[in-house]
C-alpha cells in the first residue's frame, strides 16, 4: 500500500539511480579495456534445428572442442523454427565480426525456391564443409524386389501404386526422391511423397504398412535394417558406406545420380577474410582430431571436408540442383 | 450473461478464421484435403457453439429475472473491487515494459529493475525489495547462465558485463 | 549375462553419484516452468559424451524421472505446470494444495515411483512384444488414437461440453498457425517470420496457466495462505490411504502410461491426459474432477512418469524413439557404440540390464530425494504475494525465453496468458485448449496423410484391425455419457 508515498519513490528513485551508475560505469570500462584482437568475446554457433538433433549434436561436439584446443569461449545457440528459416536468417544477419558462426544445413538451398524466406547461400561466406549423409533407398524387409532396378522398373510400370515418405514435402529426402527417378527416366510423379515430420516417423510407418519406401540415410534406419525389419536397396552416393558395405551405390547400378544432406559452417557475408582463415585454420584442426572422428564414425555421421573456396562452389552447384529439381517435381510457382 | 459473451466470441472467431481462409486452398492436387480444410471445420463449428451458447443464454435470461439482466452487462468488470483491477492493470503494464525493455538493457538488468518495482508498488519496503531482487538476480545467473548456459538476451549496446 | 553382473556394474559408486547428481538436477528442471525434461537432456548428453557409458546414460535416466514428478510441485503449489507432462493434473493438483500442499505432493510422488517402477517392470521383461506390438501403427491408428485423446479434451471440460468444443476448437486454431505440416503452407501468420513455426507449445502453456493465476493473486497482493495448515502437515499423511482407495487407478494408470511412452511420438503429456480422461470417464465422482480430485491427481501422475520408461521401449528394440527425451538419450547412446536394436540385448546383455536396474534405483530414490523437495518446496507458500508474484514471473519469462531463445515467445505467453484470463472468466476450459494444441496438429497431419497414401479411399481408417479398435474405442467414448443417463433414468 501507499502509506509513506514521498519516501518511497524517492527512495526508488535514488536506488534506480545507484544501478544505472554502476552499470554506466561498468559498460564503460568494458568498452575501453576490450582487447583489439580475435576473437574479444565468446563465439556464438547458431543452429537452426532442435538441441539433441543431429545437427546440434554435432554443432555443441564443435563447440566443445574448438574450446578446448583454442581456450576461446564457445556458445551454442538453437533458434528453432520455420523448417529452419528462423535459424538461418538470424545466422545471415549477425554482425559479420566472426562472433558468430552458423552451422549451416542442406535446406540453406531450398529455402529461395520453396518460397519460405529470402536467404540462400549468397547471404554467406563458408568457412568449411564438415558433413554429408548420403539418401538410401530403404524398403520393408520382405518387400519382392531384389534390388533398385527391380524397385524402379516396377515403379515405372505402376505409376502411383507405391508411396514414398522420409521428411516434409520438398526436403532433403524428397528431393533424394525426385533425381533418383528422374536420372532413371521415370516420371518422379509416378512415386507420390507422403510428408512426414522426420525419418523416425517415416521408418516407423514404413514398418507398419503405411508408406513403401523410405529415402533417409543409411545411419537413420540401421538399427532396423539389422532387426530384420527393413533393408537397404541402394544408397546415393559415389562409392559405398563403409558401415554398410553390402549396399551397393546407385551408380553401380547404372543410375547416376548421387544426393545428400551435408552440413557446414558460415559466417555472414562481409566478414573480413583474414577472420574467416583464423576460423578456418582453428575449426580445420577441430575435424581433425581423432576425438571428432571418433564422435562422427559412432554416430554414424559420414564425414567430409572442403575448404572456403571448393564449399562455396560446392552451395552453389548444390542450390542450382536443388532449383531444377524442384521445379520438376511442380513444387515452385 | 457469461455465456452470451462467450458465443459471441466464439461466433466471431469463426467468421475471422473463415475469412482469413478465404485465400488458402480447401483442396489439393487430385482432391486431397489442403491447408484450409480443418480450419474452415473448426470455424464452422466454432460458430455452431457460439449461436448455441447465444441461444441459450436468451432462453435463461427470459426464463428467470426477465431482460433487467442484460442491464448486468458489466458482470465482467464489477465482479472485482475498483482497487484489484488497478492491481491487475499495473502489473501488466509494468510486465510489458520488462518484456520492452530486455532487449536494450539486458535480461539481468531488466530483471532486477523490474522485481523491485513491482514489490515495492505493492508495499515491500525498500530495501527488502532490493536485497531480494539483487539475491533473485545472483541466483538466476548462477542457476542459468552459469550451470544450464541458457543464452539469455544482451542488451542491443553489448557487454561482457550485463548479458 | 547374468543379473549378478549386471548388478555390479549398476552399484558402481561412480554410477550411483551420476544418479543422485542428475536426480536432484532433475527436480529443479522440473519444478523450474519452461526447463524441461527434454531439454535438460539435450544439456546433458555433452556431458555423457565423456563419461562410463552407463553412468552417461543413468544420468539421463534419472534426470527425466525426477523432473516429471517434479514438474508438479510447482502445480499443486502455485499452480503452474513445470513440464508439459504436469499440464493435465494441474488444476486439480492446485485445488487439492490449497488444502493440504504436502501430503498432495507425497501422494503424487508415491504415485509417480510406482508408476515408473511399472514401466520399468514392463520394459525390462517385454520390451520386444511391446516393441513388436507399437510397431504397427501407422499414421491410420495415430490419427484415430489422437482423435480419441482430443475428445478426452471434451471430457476433461467440467461442467459445459460446448464450452470444452469450443476450448478445442481455440486450441486447434492456435496450433494451426504456421507453416502447415503436410504441404508445407504458410497460413495465419500475417506476414510474420516469428510466426512461421507457429506458437511455441511451452510459451503458451506457461501463460495459460501461470499469467492467469498471477494476476489473481495480485490483485490481492496482500493476501496469504494459511500457513497454520501448513504445520500440522505431514508429506506421507495421505499416502496409505490414497493406495488403497485408488489401487485400480494406479494399475490402469500406470499401464496406460507404459503403453502411450512405447508408442513413438507419444510421450509423458500425452499419457496423463489420456490417463485423466479415462480416470473421469470411468469414475465414480465425475463431478469432482477440475475441483480438486485427488483420484484425477493419481491417475496422470502415475501415467506420465510410467510413460518415461515405456519410452525406451521402442527406442531400445528399434532405435525409433518413443518421446522427445529417448529422441535425445538415442544420440547418447549411438556416441558410446550402443547400437540400438536387437543385438544391443544379446551384445551387451548384462549392461542392458544394468539400466534397467537402474531405472529401479531412480524411481525407488525419488521417494527420498523427492521428500526433500517437498519439504523445501512447500516453504514458498510462506513467502507473501507481492514478493513471490514478481519472482515467478521473472522466472516464468526466463522460462519461455529459454525453449527456443526468443523473446518473441515471451509475448506469446503473455499474450496468450491474458486471453487465458478472460477465457477462463467466460468459462471455457484452459486445460482442453492446452490439449488441443498439442494433439490438434497431430489429428490434422495424420488425417491427410493417410487420406494421401489410400488415394483419397475413406475405407483406409478402418482396414486395420487395431485401427477399428481404436475407431470403437472413439466412437464408444462419445456414446458412453447417453448410455450412463438412460441406465441412470431407467434405475430411478
Amino acid at each position: 500500500m501507499f502509506t509513506s508515498g514521498i519516501s518511497k519513490t524517492t527512495s526508488i528513485i535514488i536506488a534506480i539511480l545507484i544501478v544505472a551508475v554502476v552499470v554506466g560505469g561498468l559498460y564503460y570500462y568494458s568498452t575501453v579495456t576490450a582487447p583489439p584482437k580475435f576473437p574479444t568475446k565468446p563465439i556464438t554457433f547458431i543452429v537452426s534445428w532442435a538441441a539433441g538433433g543431429g545437427t546440434d549434436r554435432t554443432a555443441r561436439m564443435i563447440a566443445a572442442l574448438l574450446e578446448n584446443m583454442t581456450g576461446w569461449k564457445t556458445v551454442v545457440e538453437n533458434r528453432v523454427g520455420g523448417g529452419g528459416t528462423i535459424g538461418h536468417l538470424a545466422m545471415a544477419t549477425a554482425p559479420p565480426d566472426g562472433h558468430t558462426i552458423g552451422v549451416i544445413t542442406f535446406e540453406l538451398s531450398t529455402f529461395v525456391w520453396m518460397g519460405l524466406a529470402n536467404v540462400s547461400y549468397k547471404d554467406f561466406k563458408p568457412i568449411l564443409l564438415y558433413n554429408k549423409d548420403a539418401a538410401a533407398i530403404i524398403v520393408r524387409a520382405d518387400a519382392p524386389w531384389k534390388d533398385a532396378i527391380e524397385l524402379t522398373n516396377y515403379i515405372k510400370a505402376n505409376p502411383g501404386k507405391l508411396k514414398a515418405s522420409g521428411t516434409a514435402k520438398g526436403g532433403v529426402w524428397d528431393i533424394a526422391r525426385i533425381g533418383w527417378l528422374k536420372t532413371a527416366g521415370v516420371d518422379p510423379n509416378a512415386l507420390p511423397w507422403v510428408p512426414s515430420t522426420g525419418a523416425a516417423p517415416c521408418l516407423q510407418d514404413l514398418i507398419a504398412g503405411g508408406v513403401d519406401i523410405c529415402t533417409c540415410s543409411l545411419p537413420e534406419a540401421g538399427p532396423l535394417i539389422e532387426a530384420g525389419k527393413v533393408k537397404a536397396l541402394a544408397v546415393m552416393d559415389d562409392k559405398r558406406n563403409p558401415a554398410f558395405p553390402n549396399v551397393p551405390t546407385l551408380k553401380e547400378l547404372g543410375i547416376n545420380w548421387s544426393f545428400g544432406t551435408w552440413r557446414g559452417l558460415a559466417v555472414p557475408k562481409g566478414t573480413p577474410d583474414d577472420i574467416v582463415k583464423i576460423l578456418h585454420d582453428a575449426l580445420k584442426k577441430v575435424i581433425d582430431s581423432p576425438q571428432w572422428k571418433e564422435f562422427m564414425d559412432k554416430n554414424g555421421f559420414g564425414m567430409a571436408y572442403l575448404p572456403p573456396d571448393e564449399f562455396a562452389k560446392f552451395l552453389e552447384n548444390d542450390f542450382k540442383t536443388v532449383g531444377e529439381l524442384l521445379k520438376a517435381a511442380g513444387y515452385v510457382q | 450473461m457469461k455465456d452470451f459473451i462467450a458465443g459471441v466470441t466464439a461466433l466471431a472467431l469463426g467468421v475471422f478464421f473463415i475469412f482469413l481462409c478465404r485465400d488458402i486452398p480447401l483442396l489439393v492436387a487430385r482432391g486431397y484435403p489442403g491447408p484450409s480444410f480443418f480450419p474452415l471445420i473448426l470455424s464452422v463449428v466454432s460458430i455452431i457453439c457460439g449461436v448455441i451458447l447465444m441461444i441459450k443464454s436468451i432462453i435463461r435470461l427470459r426464463g428467470s429475472k426477465g431482460f433487467t439482466s442484460v442491464l448486468r452487462i458489466t458482470y465482467l468488470i464489477r465482479r472485482f473491487k475498483d482497487r484489484e483491477v488497478l492491481n491487475a492493470v499495473r502489473f501488466i503494464v509494468m510486465t510489458v515494459a520488462y518484456i520492452v525493455l530486455i532487449p536494450y538493457l539486458g535480461f539481468l538488468l531488466t530483471s532486477l529493475i523490474y522485481m523491485l518495482l513491482v514489490q515495492v508498488v505493492y508495499g515491500v519496503s525498500t530495501f527488502k525489495a532490493l536485497g531480494i531482487s539483487v539475491s533473485m538476480v545472483f541466483f538466476i545467473y548462477i542457476l542459468f547462465i552459469g550451470i544450464l548456459k541458457v543464452v539469455v538476451p544482451e542488451p542491443i549496446l553489448g557487454s561482457i558485463v550485463f548479458r | 549375462m547374468s543379473l549378478y553382473d549386471a548388478l555390479q556394474l549398476a552399484l558402481q559408486p561412480n554410477v550411483i553419484f551420476a544418479v543422485i547428481i542428475a536426480e536432484f538436477f532433475g527436480v529443479f528442471i522440473g519444478a523450474m516452468p519452461g526447463l524441461t525434461a527434454t531439454m535438460a537432456t539435450a544439456l546433458l548428453v555433452p556431458f555423457t559424451y565423456f563419461m562410463d557409458p552407463l553412468a552417461g546414460i543413468s544420468m539421463i535416466i534419472a534426470m527425466a524421472t525426477v523432473a516429471i514428478f517434479s514438474g508438479d510441485i510447482p502445480a499443486v503449489l502455485l499452480k503452474i505446470p513445470g513440464t508439459p507432462a504436469s499440464a493435465a493434473q494441474t488444476i486439480d493438483a492446485y485445488q487439492l494444495g490449497r488444502r493440504k500442499p504436502a501430503s498432495t505432493l507425497g501422494v503424487d510422488l508415491v504415485c509417480s515411483a510406482l508408476g515408473g517402477l511399472t514401466g520399468s517392470l514392463i520394459l525390462m521383461f517385454s520390451a520386444p512384444a511391446l516393441a513388436e506390438f507399437t510397431s504397427n501403427f501407422s499414421t491410420v491408428e495415430y490419427f484415430w488414437l489422437t482423435l480419441w485423446g482430443l475428445s478426452m479434451a471434451i471430457v476433461i471440460s467440467a461442467e459445459e461440453p460446448i464450452k470444452g468444443v469450443l476450448g478445442v476448437v481455440i486450441g486447434f486454431l492456435i496450433a494451426s498457425i504456421g507453416i502447415e505440416p503436410v504441404y508445407g503452407y504458410v497460413r495465419f501468420t500475417f506476414g510474420s517470420v516469428e510466426l512461421l513455426n507457429g506458437i511455441s507449445f511451452i510459451p503458451a502453456m506457461i501463460g495459460f496457466f501461470a499469467i492467469p493465476e498471477l494476476l489473481r493473486q495480485i490483485s490481492r497482493p496482500h493476501e496469504r495462505y494459511s500457513i497454520q495448515l501448513l504445520k500440522g502437515e505431514k508429506v506421507f499423511d495421505l499416502v496409505v490411504v490414497a493406495l488403497k482407495k485408488f489401487k485400480t487407478v494406479i494399475v490402469r494408470s500406470a499401464l496406460i502410461g507404459t503403453f502411450i511412452g512405447a508408442l513413438p511420438g507419444a510421450g509423458a503429456d500425452i499419457a496423463a491426459w489420456t490417463s485423466y480422461g479415462v480416470a473421469k470417464r470411468v469414475s465414480k465422482k465425475p463431478e469432482e474432477y477440475g475441483k480438486g480430485s485427488l483420484e484425477g491427481v493419481v491417475a496422470a501422475t502415475t501415467a506420465n512418469n510410467a510413460a518415461i520408461s515405456g519410452a525406451w521401449i521402442p527406442t531400445l528394440v528399434f532405435g525409433i524413439p518413443g518421446d522427445s527425451i529417448t529422441a535425445i538419450a538415442l544420440g547418447a547412446l549411438m556416441a558410446h557404440g550402443l547400437r540400438p536394436g536387437p543385438m544391443l540385448f544379446e551384445r551387451y546383455g548384462s549392461l542392458i540390464t544394468a539400466f534397467f536396474i537402474i531405472f529401479i534405483i531412480a524411481n525407488l530414490l525419488m521417494i527420498l530425494i523427492g521428500y526433500l523437495a517437498i519439504k523445501l518446496s512447500t516453504n514458498i507458500l510462506r513467502v507473501p504475494r507481492n514478493i513471490l508474484v514478481p519472482v515467478i514471473a521473472v522466472f516464468c519469462v526466463i522460462g519461455a525465453y529459454a525453449v527456443n531463445n526468443s523473446i518473441f515467445d515471451v509475448w506469446v505467453m503473455l499474450v496468450l496468458g491474458i486471453l487465458g484470463y478472460f477465457m477462463g472468466r467466460l468459462g471455457i476450459p484452459i486445460p482442453s485448449v492446452v490439449l488441443a494444441i498439442i494433439l490438434g496438429p497431430m489429428v490434422e497431419f495424420n488425417f491427410i496423410t493417410s487420406l494421401i497414401k489410400s488415394d483419397l479411399n475413406p475405407i483406409v481408417f478402418v482396414s486395420r484391425p487395431i485401427a477399428i479398435g481404436l475407431a470403437i474405442l472413439t466412437i464408444f467414448t462419445w456414446v458412453l455419457p447417453f448410455i450412463r443417463v438412460r441406465r441412470i433414468r431407467r434405475s430411478t
